[in-house]
């Protein structure tokens, strides 16, 4: 057989193979599980902050300048319990700062591309552990910096876009800057491991076409992390020394705050949404690539059928991120770009529609006819690709420049990106929690309270976001702390109302959810090595796997979907395998 | 099976050799580099200045640019010598690159000239006191240049 | 979770290189992303700013630039000839060569620190909120003129009788300056509809600081940040004849500032702030990758760079070179456009 075994990775060996202390087996770690499970639970920890912020947003939205209750008297008393609007404004920023940022990119890449990665291509650890680690622990002074953020004057309180001028008269945004480089850093760090690892580090017999879609998709939200995310990290740099040293990249002329003029003008507040557009649009695909793998792999495991289209379906993951490279353009329709951008990228931006919905059918071949398994990971999948199809209808909306213009930062905007990132993204990520669960601790999660909790999430995120699409179309503007001080919208109150109960039962819901995760990490029932008969290899790996992953040597015969194949009697057919004849296996070079 | 235990093993020593033979190849390209970068200096000299236009020397200095970019790439970096990955890894990059600069274009490159408004010129507008040139103005001061030249 | 170790695994063939290099390969592609957004910033911003300095008006000396760019190409090529030697096991040639790579790293930066420091002499550098560079002789760059002169003076005057001879000259020399501010703000304030005041302003702003290049004269004129009028003033300057030969007036260009170092008074250059912030971002962070690339050598020379360090040597080298093309393209957009 003909091998590749890297240096650095035998080292790295050599030290794994003695078991070291507490510290370095679970907080140091350079082992790819264990720094996977670090980031589910720092990202867990920072979804819980999430909510809470988005709360506070609803409080305000629904008792508009009333007192919060419980929380308000202890956060807000200098204004009485009131929520101030600087505090409202700081809310809604933090609140999408923290989902982004701390949340959904590191629990995905993070959290699942570290874990799954070695695991479903059959490597004992990633290409370069240290710097796992390191991407780990970059995450830390992000964490501290967004942390403390909210206690510098009244927080950082400019959108989690940031755009200059209004960023710049801001303290706070220093130390959010300073955060999201980290952040920018870490990702880096994580995003050339990951593709140095798929690209060497596969198991004999598996080339790229027998990879499952998570991990093809994890390869190109790689990709994508490492060509979009430096010029947010220079941008980032640029308006971090506008801020401190007194440079003027994206101060206009003559722009004078607090009374002080800056007049080192001459440059270009719109350079910066470029800057920032053309990391934070392919960031979306970021967002959820991903999640559509990993629904992909659940979904033909549960439909018991080979995923239909896998080739397309690559392609189609790949045409996402080739095309989000250039469609940055559609968030700035209204920021006074030059109109011949705004007709380009229009264009480009419809474009997406052709491999999203080629997706979205792949799934829906794959569970036509299907003989259905509705477990809590299934459940959770299929609501992914109905509530992905919602959000990406509405997405084609503002893709168009006149409709754009209407609708540009009303509460449809709003309903969109969480139909996408929440119903999408977060429902994707409960599936492959619910999923990969026994891989990871070794024990299976209560299948009837996740049920409870699919269907309690399910209905609220309905209730909560699909009427925000109602709210957006008459005009209702985001991010203002009063609406309500315009006459037209006054009748929106008890609409309003009833997102923020929806929204509090919603978050409430997920207790349900944490409390089944932790108590099934202790007293689950054990699992075996393939408690969900999938074909995929981290299901051969021990559960947990061991360090090194791997008690045999993996040799891939075929791609992951061959569910119900003839050749064998199971319905299932892994793809380490031997074909029943027992010839001697073809592996063919790549 | 044997040519990839071969890569495997040896390396890329094995076939760097079978390439290039020593370090001659290396001065070579570092005489080129000098000689190229003297070729931009040249556009420094006044006497360039006098009989070159602007946009002229400066494309000759793009495209010297380029030029000594390529033979670092391919000679220092060994791109030369390298597998068909390198394709891969410096198309998407190149590509990604240059399509930012182009898209920051209209919007930043051209604001002072974009066809459609000067708007630039707002910069010099928030003095106290704006000072309105007047193309007039402008003209009279070059008459005014013209005649002192001839005087 | 089981402690004991799964067999050494063997992978699928893939690319012929080693993961490091790989690896090394894909962080330079996000480089050239980092450095495509920094550089692409400076090209789109210095061809939309309405005026632009020329290389003399901020003190850039092309030499020193031209001079960095050859070190940077010998490093370049003593680099990998470091890699050549580790590769044929001279783990001592290869030493030799990493050090001298080493020192021309130095050089690099040596000559870097003197630029920058002949800038921050001047004042040429970006501050918040305000540095001491204007764009344009207006009112707030008078007010700082006159902010800088009270602030010299004060402490002068305070010292009463116990002045010194240096100290009346000073306080002569602050009065000559504070009296044409004073006569540009007053006609400023008693016609602010006709251009005389601007005109004494500029004039002023071209005595504390002469303009080094009449190029840039005439384009802040087009632009609007000049009287037109003040061309006619300056059109002596620096007039390239046939022969290539500069006939300016050397004494005259010598400006207030660089007569009393001690004054630095605001100076104004048509786009100055602007370019400040470029360039230092630029060369700033081109100059953090020389540092790292000088910290990574320095801990080469305490390992053996022998054969089973070569793939070492060549990671490093190919940052390296990767620092020496950045620098291939800044030194024609920031010394010579």
């Amino acid at each position: 057989m003909s091998t590749i075994t890297a240096d650095s990775h035998a080292h790295a060996h050599g030290e794994h193979a003695h078991v070291g202390s507490f510290l370095s087996t679970y907080v140091f770690s350079r082992d790819h599980k264990v720094i996977g499970i670090q980031f589910l639970f720092s990202t867990l920890v920072w979804f819980f902050i999430g909510g809470l912020l988005a709360l506070g947003v609803r409080w305000q939205l629904a008792y508009p300048w009333s007192d919060m209750p419980i929380l308000g008297k202890l956060l807000f008393s200098a204004q009485g319990g009131q929520i101030a609007p600087e505090t409202y404004t700081m809310l809604f920023t933090m609140h999408a700062s923290v989902m982004i940022f701390l949340v959904i990119i590191p629990i995905l890449a993070g959290a699942f591309g570290n874990f799954l990665i070695p695991l479903m291509i059959g490597a004992d650890d990633m290409a370069f552990p240290t710097l796992n680690m390191l991407s780990y622990w970059f995450m830390w002074p992000a964490f501290a910096a967004f942390g403390a953020s909210f206690f510098i004057g009244t927080g950082p309180m400019s959108g989690w876009t940031s755009y200059p001028p209004l960023s710049l008269t801001i303290e706070a945004q220093k130390f959010w800057l300073v955060g999201l480089t980290c952040v920018g850093v870490s990702s880096m760090m994580g995003s050339v491991n990951y593709l140095t690892t798929i690209i060497q580090m596969r198991a004999p017999g598996m080339t790229m076409f027998r990879l499952p879609m998570t991990i093809w998709a994890m390869f190109i939200t790689a990709v994508l992390q490492a060509f979009a995310l430096p010029v947010l990290t220079a941008a980032g740099f640029m308006q971090l020394a506008d801020l401190t040293l007194g440079t003027g990249f994206f101060i206009p002329e003559g722009w004078s705050a607090n009374n002080t003029l800056h007049a080192a003008g001459g440059g270009q507040p719109l350079l910066w949404q470029h800057l920032f557009w053309f990391y934070s649009h392919p960031a979306v695909y970021i967002m959820i690539l991903p999640a559509m793998g990993m629904v992909s792999d659940i979904i033909a495991c549960f439909a018991r059928k080979p995923l239909f289209g896998y080739k397309p379906m690559v392609y189609s993951i790949a045409g996402i991120a080739g095309l989000g490279f250039i469609v940055w353009g559609h968030h700035m329709f209204v920021s006074g770009m030059s109109p011949v951008l705004g007709m380009t990228f229009m264009v480009a931006t419809m474009f997406i529609a052709l491999p999203s919905a080629i997706k979205v059918f792949n799934w829906l071949g794959t569970i036509w006819g299907a003989k259905i398994q509705f477990t809590t990971p299934m459940l959770f999948a299929l609501s992914f690709v109905a509530m992905f199809i919602i959000g990406g209808l509405s997405g084609i909306f503002m893709a168009a420049t006149p409709v754009d213009i209407f609708i540009h930062d009303t509460y449809f905007i709003v309903a969109h990106f969480h139909y996408v990132l929440f119903a999408g993204t977060a429902m994707g990520v409960f599936g492959a929690i619910y999923f990969w669960f026994p891989k990871m601790f070794g024990r299976m999660m209560n299948e009837e309270w996740g049920k409870v909790h699919f269907f309690l999430t399910f209905v609220f995120l309905n209730c909560v976001f699909y009427p925000m699409h109602i709210l957006g179309w008459v005009g209702f503007p985001r991010r203002l702390a009063d609406p309500y001080h315009y006459e037209t919208f006054r009748h929106l109150l008890a609409l309003n109302q009833f997102i923020t109960w929806c929204a509090i039962l919603m978050v409430a819901s997920q207790i349900i959810f944490a409390i089944n995760f932790f108590y099934s990490i202790f007293f689950g029932p054990v699992a075996g090595r393939n408690p969900w008969h999938s074909n995929t290899l981290e299901w051969q790996a021990p559960s947990p796997p061991g360090h090194g992953n791997f008690d045999f040597q993996p040799v891939i015969y075929r791609g992951p979907y061959e569910y119900g194949s003839p050749e064998v009697d199971i319905d299932y057919y892994p793809q380490t395998m031997p074909p029943p004849q027992n010839r001697p296996a073809a592996v063919p070079a790549h | 099976m044997s040519d990839h235990d071969q890569h495997t093993e040896v390396g890329h020593d094995s076939h760097d050799h079978a390439h290039h033979g020593g370090n001659g190849k290396y001065l070579l390209v570092f005489v080129a580099l000098c000689l190229l970068t003297t070729g931009s200096f040249l556009t420094y000299f006044p006497f360039w200045r006098a009989h070159v236009p602007v946009p002229a020397s400066r494309a000759l200095m793009m495209a010297i640019s380029c030029t000594k970019a390529m033979l670092v790439i391919m000679f220092f970096m060994h791109l030369l010598w390298e597998a068909n990955w390198k394709w891969v890894l410096t198309i998407p990059a190149t590509f990604m690159s240059v399509f930012l600069g182009l898209m920051l274009v209209p919007d930043v490159g051209w604001r002072i000239n974009n066809g459609y408004a000067r708007y630039s010129e707002e910069r010099w507008v928030y003095a106290a006191d704006p000072h309105k040139v007047e193309a007039s103005d402008l003209k009279a001061a070059e008459k005014d240049l013209q005649r002192e030249g001839a005087n | 979770m089981s402690d004991s170790h799964g067999p050494r695994l063997s992978y699928q063939p893939a690319l012929p290189i080693p993961n490091g290099k790989t690896c090394l390969w894909l962080f330079l592609s996000t480089e050239i992303m980092f450095f495509a957004g920094l550089i692409g910033t400076y090209i789109v911003l210095r061809f939309g700013a309405v005026a632009w300095p020329a290389p003399h008006d901020v003190l850039l000396s092309e030499p020193l630039g031209a001079f960095n760019t050859f070190v940077l190409i010998c490093s370049s090529v003593t680099v990998v000839l470091a890699f050549e030697a580790a590769k044929m096991n001279q783990s001592g040639k290869a030493k030799g060569y990493i050090t001298l790579t080493l020192l021309l790293g130095c050089v690099f930066l040596g000559v870097k620190m003197y630029e920058y420091s002949h800038k921050f002499e001047h004042g040429i550098y970006p501050v918040k909120p305000h540095g001491m560079v204007y764009d344009k002789a207006d009112v707030y760059y008078s007010a700082a003129v006159r902010k800088r002169l009270n602030d010299l003076k004060t402490p002068l005057t305070a010292k009463g009788p116990n002045a010194t001879e240096d100290d009346k000259a000073r306080i002569l020399v602050i009065d000559e300056v504070m009296k044409k501010v004073d006569a540009a703000e007053t006609a400023v304030r008693n016609q602010p509809d006709s251009p005389e005041g601007v005109i004494k302003l500029t004039e002023l702003a071209y005595e504390i600081y002469p303009p080094h290049d009449q190029g840039t004269v005439i384009q802040a004129a087009e632009a609007g940040a000049i009287p037109p009028a003040i061309v006619v003033k300056y059109a002596a300057y620096e007039q390239p004849t046939a022969d290539g030969k500069s006939e300016g007036k050397g004494e005259e260009r010598e400006g207030i500032n660089e007569k009393n170092p001690w004054l630095r008074l605001p100076i104004m250059i048509p786009g100055g702030p602007m370019w400040a912030s470029t360039y230092f971002l630029l060369t700033g962070f081109h100059a953090i990758h020389v540092i790292v690339g000088l910290i990574a050598f320095a801990l080469m020379l305490f390992t053996t760079l022998d054969r089973s360090r070569a793939t070492l040597v060549e990671n490093v080298g190919l940052y390296w070179h990767f620092v020496d093309l950045v620098w291939i393209f800044l030194f024609p957009l920031l010394y010579l456009f």
